[in-house]
């Protein structure tokens, strides 16, 4: 089913189409989210960018791709989220524990691990370039149209993002490399 | 090429997003000094983790709490507001007799039911078990139909919306207001003709852009007891001619 035909049908309130949406999408915005907002509230966001999404269907005029549009409201949805987060943490009414980053997943504990803690320590904005461009692949181009930003920004926030992930992983990174070389 | 030329590009080098001559420089740079190499390398296996970061699953219940949500929005937008149906019941209550005289005061209920909560919001009220009854009643025949929330609603609301259990306390405020709003009607409902009716639906429309235009605090305490007092009066029995006076 091609996107026209999915949003119109969607529009008309067609329940299969609907979830045929959400499948299409679910793992990109649920793993887009979850790096930025973290495990604690990554569904209550996602629930949020999927409701948003219905109820703007109505008025989606087609200008950018559907994905796109999708992973903007993700990423809205989600940096939103993130500063009220932040918010909170600095007024201090929220319980260090539910301020967690997010679990890190353990594939590769030599390095996924680590990086996914680094990730966690980065600003929200960081995190979701990290995601769009070297998570998920987008080119700076996607990037740009789903931040809402120019092309440069987004090379520019990337080469921040990276730098200061280097920063932070800095000594594992060295070790790693310590390890590959010949003695 | 100086070093801090590649460390300015080591990213766009990577990923391959520099034209062939400044890419070429970069390879130049690299294969000549140890510390760039050995960032590039570095800045490589970053990158190399970051696109292999494993993709996390939503739960398999996730789509039914969307799918549960948009359903509860679809039901909420086709129903009037709680606070318009407790006026409407309220009214409706009221028997035939009232009806035509408290037409106007349906325009008015919201603001008059919010007048009331603001005092009551001033008293902290427990909320354990203030639980309105579940059930909608249809509007009586002939009942009038309340407008939507006027905007000091959005206020009262955020003000709640602080407190826990926004639920309960929603439904608590439903029944105060019914009660209230009864005690305020009865005794004027017979005697308001229309004209004195739109005197006070305009009086209370003033009142409620004060309270807009008030700046929080002390000013916007004023513009509310304004208009509380003057719903009491109202209640009291005085005269609504001081709504209209020569406007």
């Amino acid at each position: 089913m091609d996107d026209a035909t999915l949003i119109a049908a969607c529009r008309r309130g067609d329940a299969r189409a609907m979830e045929t949406l959400y499948h299409q999408y679910k793992r990109r915005v649920f793993g887009l989210c979850y790096r930025i907002v973290g495990a604690n509230d990554v569904e209550e966001v996602v629930q949020e960018v999927f409701v948003r999404v219905f109820r703007g269907l109505a008025g989606f005029r087609g200008e950018a791709q559907l994905g796109t549009w999708v992973y903007r409201l993700a990423v809205n949805c989600s940096l939103t989220h993130a500063g009220k987060q932040r918010r909170r943490q600095e007024v201090g009414d929220e319980p260090l524990e539910a301020m967690a980053a997010p679990a890190p997943m353990m594939r590769d504990p030599r390095l996924s691990h680590r990086v996914e803690a680094a990730m966690a320590q980065l600003p929200a904005g960081y995190r979701a370039i990290l995601v769009l461009h070297d998570v998920d692949g987008l080119s700076h181009e996607e990037c740009a149209a789903i931040m809402d930003c120019r092309v440069g920004t987004s090379k520019s926030q990337l080469h921040k993002a990276r730098a200061k992930m280097r920063e932070l992983l800095g000594p594992s990174l060295a070790a790693e490399r310590a390890d590959r070389e010949p003695a | 090429m100086i070093c801090r030329e590649l460390q300015d590009r080591v990213v766009a080098y990577l990923d391959g997003d520099l034209d062939d001559r400044r890419a070429a420089e970069c390879r130049g740079h690299l294969r000549t000094c140890d510390a760039c190499r050995a960032l590039a390398d570095e800045h490589a296996r970053l990158r190399d983790a970051l696109t292999q970061l494993p993709a996390p699953d939503p739960a398999p219940a996730l789509w039914g709490q969307i799918r549960a949500r948009l359903d509860a929005d679809e039901v909420a937008a086709s129903q009037p507001s709680r606070l318009t149906r407790g006026v409407t019941r309220t009214l409706g209550r009221l028997g035939d007799w009232a009806r035509p005289a408290l037409r106007p005061l349906a325009l008015a209920g919201s603001a008059a039911a919010l007048a009331v909560l603001v005092v009551k919001l001033r008293t902290p009220t427990p909320h354990g078990g203030a639980v309105a009854p579940a059930v909608a009643l249809a509007p009586a025949a002939g009942a009038p139909t309340a407008t939507e929330p006027a905007p000091p609603v959005v206020i009262m609301r955020d003000a709640l919306d602080e407190r826990a259990d926004r639920e309960a306390v929603e439904e608590a405020r439903l029944r105060q207001v019914t009660t209230e709003l009864l005690a305020l009607a009865r005794p004027e409902a017979a005697t308001w003709g229309a004209g004195r009716a739109a005197r006070f639906d305009r009086e209370v429309e003033r009142r409620e852009r004060a309270i807009l235009a008030a700046a929080p605090g002390a000013a916007r305490a004023r513009a509310w007891h304004d208009l509380t007092a003057f719903l009491e009066r109202t209640a009291l029995g005085e005269q609504v001619a001081s709504a209209g006076g020569g406007r």
